[in-house]
């Protein structure tokens, strides 16, 4: 666990490295932001569209019968924007980008590329953490975003089969009932979820020492501490929230 | 140019002392071999002295200045002037050729790469390699692996150069080329450390050859020792054996 602590901290001191040798890992950021965030779009794109329509068809069912039906916007704000679009998210992100970092960068330890890294003076926790830290931290913001936009698209298009709606006023209620605070943790979130994922999976990756059959068992790893991780601080973040 | 000067360098993993008290000094220009069987730490000691591998106990110097307590902006112009040729792998996996070879390049003088890119083409089209500029390391055979990181290795015009088995793995027509490549940039008077059993290369180019046992340094031959038959005996005690 101190290992992992002084890895952390080794990687945030890193990052003032990282733009010194920005000529060489600026590239390694924008492949990680084109895997993480942009070729992960239809998959989220399906499950955002399918959960807002999930919600709309079961609170519909449960709110019209109570005479609530406006409430519908409450319940897509508070299951969507505060809880499922970042957890969500970070769930795909942990399941294709977490498992790619650990599995790279571990067959790297592997074949001796870190220390090809070493040997021309790049410092590989610069290069290859730094960048895929920016990179899915950069791209789980957007994708959460993305997931909300798509969620409501979702929602409205599942709405029009009870309640004929334009999207603009459909969209224009959703706005109503949206605080500041709400906002605040769909920034936050996928933030602080960006960063366990990345530093988890590079941690992990980088754990590898000598044989490529290690590289299973710390892509392993790297899921099971990242969703723990991300789980962790969703209670946190929400709790506090919900206490402040 | 650096001297490089090595002060009680030991290595160990675990409990298992791999080096043990390695005092050296290379000077400027000098070409200096580092023999022995395999396992007897010269490779490990090689990474050590290149700033790959920090030694558990020790200094590794370059004009006084500690490589592995050196400040970043110093390391880096120290790195800038060392090469290092791997014995097997070193080429990164996910980039193209063009984009391994320029990764120094990129770090190093990221406005001159066409300067540099000139130079890289003339290399490549002199170990016949012209054709793998846009492919992946997974594409190419271990020998034009092996000469692509020597050409790595070259290509920011170093003055320490670190050569890990040059010959391990190359057929005669890449030996013969690599051997007489090192030789025509030795002339300008580059400070060489090469791991290698090879006689062929001690006789042509080493001033000095240091003979590795279980780690540690058992005996060094200068330049006026080096000959045919002081090689076959020093390969029997320390390689065949």
């Amino acid at each position: 666990m101190i290992e992992f602590y002084l890895f952390i901290l080794e990687t945030l001191k890193q990052i003032f490295h990282f733009f010194k040798q920005k000529n060489i890992s600026f590239i390694v950021v924008l492949r990680q932001i084109m895997f993480t965030g942009y070729e992960a779009l239809g998959l989220i794109s399906f499950i955002a569209l399918a959960i807002g329509g999930l919600i709309i068809l079961e609170g519909n069912n449960i709110l019209g019968s109570l005479g609530g039906t406006q409430l519908i916007y409450v319940l897509l704000v508070t299951v969507v924007v505060r809880e499922l679009s970042s957890i969500l998210t970070a769930l795909i992100v942990i399941s294709r980008s977490g498992t790619a970092i650990a599995t790279e960068l571990g067959n790297m330890v592997v074949n001796h590329e870190i220390d090809s890294l070493l040997a021309i003076g790049i410092s590989p926790i610069a290069y290859l953490v730094v960048s895929r830290l920016l990179g899915v931290v950069i791209a789980t913001f957007i994708l959460t975003i993305y997931f909300n936009i798509s969620a409501i698209v979702g929602g409205w298009l599942f709405s029009t089969f009870f309640f004929p709606v334009n999207f603009m006023d459909f969209f224009g209620e959703f706005i109503k009932n949206l605080q500041p605070a709400d906002l605040i943790i769909c920034v936050v979130k996928p933030i602080i979820f960006g960063f366990a994922i990345a530093l988890n999976s590079c941690y992990q990756g980088l754990r590898v020492r000598n044989a490529s059959t290690e590289v299973p068992q710390r892509t392993i790893q790297a899921v099971v501490k990242s969703i723990v991780a991300v789980v962790f601080f969703d209670i946190i973040i929400t709790a506090l929230f919900y206490l402040v | 140019m650096p001297n490089i000067q090595l002060e009680k360098v030991r290595f160990q993993n675990h409990e298992k002392v791999l080096l043990s008290e390695i005092n050296l000094r290379i000077s400027e220009g000098e070409t200096l071999f580092l023999s022995g069987a395999g396992e007897s730490g010269r490779s490990l000691l090689l990474k050590i002295m290149a700033g790959i591998l920090p030694p558990s106990h020790g200094k590794v110097l370059y004009d006084g200045i500690d490589l592995y307590e050196a400040e970043p902006d110093t390391l880096k112009t120290i790195k800038r002037e060392i090469g290092f040729s791997f014995q097997v792998d070193g080429l990164l996996s996910n980039l193209t050729v063009e984009e391994n070879i320029l990764l120094p390049v990129r770090f190093f003088e990221p406005d001159e790469i066409e300067v540099y890119e000139s130079n890289i083409r003339d290399l490549l089209h002199y170990f016949s390699l012209s054709d793998t500029w846009q492919k992946r390391p997974a594409e190419l055979s271990m020998q034009k692996k092996k000469v692509l990181v020597f050409i790595r290795s070259i290509i920011m015009n170093p003055k320490v150069l670190f050569l890990d088995d040059p010959f391990f793995g190359l057929d005669r027509y890449y030996q013969v080329k690599l051997l007489e490549y090192v030789k025509h940039v030795n002339q300008s008077g580059l400070t060489l450390v090469i791991v290698s059993n090879s006689e062929d290369l001690m006789l042509e180019l080493a001033d000095k050859i240091l003979y590795f046992r279980n780690g540690k340094i058992e005996r060094e031959l200068n330049k006026e020792q080096i000959t045919q038959d002081t090689l076959t005996r020093m390969g029997l005690m320390f390689i065949g054996a």
